[in-house]
C-alpha cells in the first residue's frame, strides 16, 4: 500500500532499519513512537514477554488504521508500523510507529492515534514473565461485537485475564 | 452436521498444547453456540478454569475479519478465537 509500510518481526527491532525509509523529501516533520518491555508491571518484575499474533488480521488492522490516520491527519503522509512476536527480554523495543508528514503537528496526532488504535483493535496479545517464575496473560480489550454494542459498556472495555 | 475448526490465539494458548479445536456443530449455529460447544472442550481440557468468562469477551475470526455477532455457521470452516487484545 503506497505510503504504509506495515511489517510483523520476530527478530530485534533495529529502529535505525524502518526509519532510514519513513523520511521523505516532502515531508518536514517526522515522529516516531517506540514501545519497549518495562521492568515493572502493577508492582511486579518483569523478566520479559512474549508477544502472540495473528498474522494475517494483524497487518490488516495496522494497514487499516494507518490509512484510517491517514485519511484523518494527511493523505499524504509516510506510516510505519512494526511490530514483534516472540519473546522479549526487558528493554528490547517491542513496536515501532513513525509518521512523517508535512509539518509536526500532523505527525504527532498521527503517531498518537495509530498506537492508541492498535492497543485496541489489532489482534496481537501479551504474556508476561514475572522474576518469581509466574505468569500472566495481559488484560486487554475486547473485539467481540456484542460487547461493543452493549451501550453500557465501553469502547475499550477490559476483560478477566488467565491466570497460571 | 459441520466442523468448526478454531485457531486458540492468546489466553487460550493455556488449554491445549494444539493449536485447533474441532468443534461439531449443526448448520445454521450461531456464534454464542459455537461458544457453547467451545466451553465443553475447553472445561474437559483444564477443568474448573472458567473459561466461560473469557468466551464470553472473546470474538471470532476468519482470515478477513471479526465476524459479526449475527454470523451464522452454515459450512464447515476454519475461524479464529480472538480473545481480548493487548498489542503494543
Amino acid at each position: 500500500m503506497p505510503g504504509i509500510r506495515v511489517e510483523i518481526i520476530e527478530s530485534p527491532l533495529f529502529l535505525e532499519d524502518f526509519l532510514k525509509d519513513a523520511a521523505s523529501p516532502e515531508q518536514g516533520g517526522e515522529c516516531s513512537f517506540v514501545g519497549r518491555v518495562r521492568r515493572r508491571n502493577l508492582g511486579r518484575e518483569v523478566k520479559g514477554v512474549a508477544y502472540d499474533v495473528h498474522e494475517v488480521l494483524a497487518k490488516r488492522s495496522l494497514e487499516k488504521i494507518a490509512e484510517e490516520a491517514r485519511q484523518r491527519f494527511e493523505t499524504d503522509a509516510h506510516v510505519t508500523i512494526v511490530h514483534r512476536q516472540g519473546y522479549l527480554e526487558v528493554g528490547e523495543a517491542s513496536v515501532l510507529v513513525a509518521a512523517s508528514c508535512r509539518h509536526r503537528h500532523e505527525a504527532f496526532v498521527l503517531c498518537r492515534y495509530v498506537i492508541d488504535e492498535l492497543k485496541h483493535r489489532t489482534p496481537i496479545w501479551k504474556k508476561e514473565y514475572y522474576s518469581d517464575g509466574e505468569s500472566e496473560w495481559v488484560q486487554g480489550h475486547a473485539l467481540c461485537q456484542h460487547r461493543q454494542e452493549d451501550p453500557h459498556l465501553s469502547h475499550a472495555h477490559e476483560s478477566s485475564s488467565a491466570h497460571q | 452436521m459441520i466442523d468448526i475448526d478454531v485457531r486458540l490465539y492468546g489466553a487460550f494458548r493455556e488449554y491445549s498444547q494444539g493449536k485447533v479445536l474441532r468443534c461439531q456443530l449443526a448448520p445454521g449455529s450461531s456464534l454464542n453456540e459455537l461458544r457453547a460447544v467451545l466451553a465443553q472442550q475447553l472445561e474437559v481440557l483444564k477443568p474448573g478454569a472458567a473459561s466461560r468468562d473469557l468466551l464470553a469477551t472473546s470474538a471470532f475470526a476468519d482470515d478477513h475479519d471479526i465476524l459479526s455477532e449475527s454470523h451464522r455457521l452454515l459450512e464447515s470452516q476454519l475461524l479464529s478465537i480472538i480473545p481480548p487484545v493487548c498489542g503494543g
